[in-house]
């Protein structure tokens, strides 16, 4: 099973008998390849409660990898490491004085918070921007993927499809299987008799909700408008969708699970295959609540403190915080090891890609925002030189998020909060 | 709930001793005249000394903003922002009004709205609509539709599809049907009819599965598409608004056929016929259950089983210990509320209990009915399920227990925390819990809300990270003595027993109370346009030596409830 959109029959029959409301909506005959070149995918994958400047960045001018990023290892040429990223858009144009936590909607939104709501930004994240762009030309089965693996804290997401509208990550991962990877090999009548009855559903629905928000406030109409948006989108995955036409291996159907590193290892699993398989291009993980994900502690790797507390006592405890950072980054390597694998032309899926990880603030003892650790790893089809370490000081992050768009080929100049400037330069000059 | 480590920059009014909380003094954020600091997880500031009493209330506390020494305006209500079915009230409403009981939304997506205290939805995201669409293709399925039938479709089936949509229509909207959505739903029962080529039961199968995704089900707005009524300044809600409101204020689901019948006759209309109604809910078992959420969800207890403890140091806690302190707590709730004196004083004092056998270790070991050693254990506050959700996963955490006091019972806001807090030290650089936290206290830029929360979370240090009563902390003795400012005096607590005595006789923590009840109800922060009703249900709550139904009963009835101000934007007549 290593053709395109020959899924298993026994994964359909699971589908169809788990609840035929699982049922995805894919038609095969629907794929569209995009014929020779390989796609270009971005990945965002955000942690909470910053780092440990000590065992994150090398000492030196050179990429080495201290305590924190072991992992990444083997994909060190392939890894740009950047230092001194400032989200300083949050104190820039909000009511907020200062705080590391709920950061969340700015980090790849660019903007502050709403002034009235506090922790809902004023614009698109850079996925839903990349991922509208790439819908122009190309139907993906999801034109972007929002995943998680948190507590049902009081987190807010990454991706944001305008002011106030977010994108709920999905956390279960027999559903996100079920949507991307138990697909119909043949167009079944009962396929088609579910596609008509959900489109004269949607049809009505989208009636309802233009009608429903006319006498309302602006806020309360744009919650509507959110809704009706949302409508919108099922619909378009209604009328088809399907992987581009890229070979990949579909996983094994994964069980319901409430076990973390279970589940972490199904989801960078699952989402490293949905991009091989170019279901998708464009996927944002948040990892934990951006309130500092409370609740959580890490047995398996013997850390009986709570995540947040481990943080917040700083050096006291860097030897915690270390190893539950660089298991965070193992957890990513899964889904790099997925990419890396694939092989595209002369390189690899990961090549093509750009995996991002960011945290909500710089340390987690003190809270601070003005340095965000990021880490780029692909090249994103060779638009960024890596195997490098870049220092910043005092540079928005906004720029970093025009040169993500940039890469994927979304050509702006400025992105989230007016005022700070172009893309990063340096990225992509060695 | 998560703790941050927050630190004040702006200047407090303090007191003079390192361990002194002013509970009381405007903590400068929100400024007087400002819309309030919508502050992650805070109701807003307390109310200061705006103590213009009703009747014998309280302050007004958990409402930001105003000048205290302004009468509130009578005529005032706070907004009534859209909000959707959270996911309680969409398994509740499904179960009352088709009969489902499998609790659907059990395996929705984690639906939360900011920071608020309680269960609030949030935007529906394309990932929610289709877990909404799952949802009601799957519950459609299970359903008898001639048993939701009005008439018999052989007697005529557009008439009998028309009926249908007026009569179930009414009760999935909450309100009758409008001509315009009878219209779209006739055009959805015919597509279904014709171009889909299902029958008439199937067809009425497609509509019902159409309307519990629709906004008139989704959003508690029975306005539906018509323009408000106004009263002066404010909006006057409608009897079928009233109704909702009521039953999802008490029941956390749609009205049933009383108020459903009490809204067709036009009744709801003034706080006389809302306070009747409003006592007969909470009747109702139904009502208890929301009461026992509203605890859990203020105080937070459901996160409990999710709280991780060091299994070194509490190898006895599992998850199946954290449900039996839910449950003790749970039941104490229930004996006070429905078979005990109701009293709020009784809630952070009293001392009866029935221990199941898995809980009874950390209360000493005796199982069974009993009253708890009083001088170590008063209400709520004192029992295993508060302190084990506010310990630290090693031992007692005087700023959670702080904060959480602060907070939510009394209508605190804290300020956000600053750059650079030095961290706490760890139990094995030595000294007592709160030795090291009053070190940690001590740095000018930590003081400044630290010193809002600690000292009334030290006076919980005889209590370990599970609850257990403590004489001894890393060796050496504890100390829980305290001074605590509330109410604008001073008071030497010397531990948490000393401390729930204080707050049970608080005029800001009853006015506080009766301020979260109108959050819950209404699931919104207080404005300023709120504070003649928080006056006139805390009146209420005060009335009768405070009973909790009182103040349930004051809030149902008050302005705010009934009335609502006109939204940025909205149509007008």
């Amino acid at each position: 099973m290593t053709q395109s959109n020959k899924f298993s029959r026994r994964a359909l029959l699971a589908g169809i008998g788990a609840s035929a409301a699982m049922l995805p909506l894919l038609h095969a005959e629907k794929a569209t390849g995009a014929a020779g070149a390989f796609p270009k995918r971005i990945v965002t994958v955000t942690w909470t409660n910053g780092v440990l400047a000590d065992t994150f960045y090398p000492k030196g001018a050179d990429l080495v990898f201290p305590a924190t990023l072991t992992p990444l290892e083997p994909y060190k040429a392939k890894t740009l490491l950047l230092q001194g990223l400032d989200q300083k858009v949050l104190l820039d144009f909000t009511n907020r004085e200062y705080d590391g936590h709920f950061t969340y909607p700015t980090l790849f939104t660019g903007t502050g918070e709403n002034k009235a709501e506090s922790r809902k930004p004023m614009g698109p994240s850079i996925d839903q921007v990349i991922a509208d762009n790439i819908a122009k030309t190309v139907k993906l089965t999801a034109p972007s993927l929002q995943l998680g693996v948190r507590s049902a804290g009081d987190g807010e997401p990454t991706s944001w499809k305008g002011p106030g509208q977010k994108n709920v990550p999905e956390t279960d991962p027999v559903r996100l299987f079920n949507r991307l990877f138990a697909s119909a090999a043949v167009p079944a009548p009962q396929v088609d008799a579910l596609l008509a009855r959900r489109k004269s559903i949607l049809d009505f629905l989208g009636k309802d909700l233009e009608a429903f928000g006319t006498k309302l406030g602006t806020e309360d109409k744009a919650k509507v408008q959110a809704h009706l948006q949302a409508i919108r989108d099922l619909e378009m995955q209604l009328s088809g969708g399907t992987g581009g036409g890229l070979s990949c291996t579909a996983p094994m159907q994964p069980a319901a699970t409430k076990d973390t590193p279970t589940l972490m290892k199904l989801m960078f699993e699952m989402a490293g295959i949905a991009l091989t398989c170019d279901h998708t291009r464009v996927i944002t993980i948040d990892l934990y609540d951006d309130g500092g994900g409370d609740g959580n502690n890490f047995p398996w790797l013997g850390i009986s403190d709570d995540y947040h507390t481990v943080a917040h006592a700083g050096g006291n405890m860097a030897e915690q915080k270390t190893k539950i950072d660089n298991w965070i980054f193992s957890q990513v390597a899964l889904m790099l090891a997925k990419l890396d694998g694939a092989k595209e032309g002369d390189g690899t899926a990961l090549d093509n890609t750009v995996v991002v990880t960011a945290n909500d603030m710089d340390d987690g003892a003190n809270h601070y925002i003005g340095k965000i650790p990021f880490v780029l790893i692909g090249s994103c089809g060779g638009y960024f030189k890596t195997g490098r370490f870049l220092k910043y000081s005092k540079v928005a992050h906004n720029r970093l998020l025009v040169s993500l768009l940039n890469a994927m080929d979304v050509m702006v100049d400025s992105f989230g909060a007016e005022g700070y400037g172009g893309a990063l330069t340096e990225l992509t000059t060695a | 709930m998560t703790l941050r480590i927050a630190c004040s920059v702006v200047v407090l009014a303090l007191g003079v001793g390192g361990c002194t909380a002013d509970i009381t003094g405007q903590s400068g954020n929100p400024k007087p005249g400002d819309p309030g600091y919508v502050g992650p997880g805070n109701p807003g500031a307390p109310g200061g000394a705006g103590s213009a009493a009703v009747g014998g209330g309280g302050p007004v506390v958990g409402v930001p903003g105003g000048d205290p020494g302004t009468p509130a305006d009578p005529n005032a209500a706070g907004p009534m922002p859209l909000r959707r079915l959270t996911h309680r009230e969409y398994n509740n409403t499904v179960r009352d009004l088709l009969g489902v009981t499998s609790n659907p939304a059990d395996s929705f997506p984690l639906d939360v709205d900011g920071l608020f205290t309680f269960h609030r939805a949030g935007n529906v995201s394309t990932l929610d609509a289709s877990t909404l669409r799952d949802a009601a293709e799957a519950l459609v399925k299970t359903l008898d539709i001639g048993k939701l039938l009005p008439c018999m479709p052989s007697g005529g089936e557009d008439a009998c599809a028309a009926s249908f949509i007026t009569a179930f229509g009414a009760k999935a909207f909450r309100r009758p049907v409008s001509a315009e959505e009878s219209a779209r739903l006739t055009a959805l029962f015919k597509t279904g009819r014709t171009e889909l080529m299902l029958d008439f039961n199937e067809s009425i199968r497609l509509l019902i599965e159409a309307m519990v995704q629709s906004p008139e089900f989704l959003y508690r707005w029975e306005l539906g598409n018509n323009v408000a009524t106004l009263d002066g300044q404010v909006a006057k809600l409608t009897p079928y608004e009233v109704a909702s409101r009521l039953s999802y204020f008490f029941w956390r689901t749609m009205p049933d056929q009383a108020l459903f019948d009490a809204a067709a006759a036009g009744s709801l209309k003034d706080a006389a016929s809302v306070t009747e109604q409003a006592k007969r809910l909470l009747a109702d078992p139904k009502a208890q259950t929301t009461i026992a959420s509203f605890f859990d969800e203020w105080l937070g207890l459901e996160e409990l089983p999710e709280r991780p403890k060091d299994a070194k140091i509490y190898p006895e806690f599992n998850e199946g210990l954290a449900n039996a302190m839910l449950d003790e707590n749970r039941a104490f709730i229930q004996s006070v509320l429905f078979g005990g004196d109701q009293s709020f004083k009784t809630l952070l004092l009293g001392t009866a209990t029935d221990l199941s056998s898995t809980v009874a270790p950390i209360y000493g070991g005796q199982s069974g009915a009993m009253s708890l050693d009083a001088s170590q254990r008063a209400g709520l506050l004192t029992r295993a399920g508060f302190l084990t959700l506010t310990g630290s996963p090693t031992g007692s955490n005087p700023v959670k227990r702080g904060r959480k006091v602060y907070e939510r019972l009394l209508c605190g806001t804290l300020p956000p925390p600053p750059n650079n807090v030095p961290p706490t030290k760890p139990a094995s650089a030595g000294g007592t819990t709160r030795q090291r936290f009053e070190e940690h206290d001590q740095n000018p830029c930590a003081q400044g809300c630290h010193l809002l929360m600690d000292p009334i979370g030290y006076a919980f240090e005889h209590y370990d990270g599970i609850g257990k009563y403590r004489d001894m902390d890393n060796g050496l003795p504890v100390d829980s003595t305290t001074k605590v400012t509330l109410d604008g005096a001073s008071h030497d607590v010397k531990d948490a027993v000393a401390l729930s005595q204080v707050l049970a006789e608080s005029p800001t923590a009853q006015g506080c109370f009766t301020a979260q009840w109108a959050r819950f109800a209404m699931l919104r922060d207080l404005t300023e346009a709120d504070r003649y009703s928080i006056q006139t249900a805390n009146a209420a709550f005060n009335q009768n030596g405070l009973k909790v139904p009182d103040a349930l009963v004051g809030v149902a009835s008050s302005r705010s409830f009934l009335y609502r101000s006109l939204a940025e934007g909205e149509a007008r007549q």
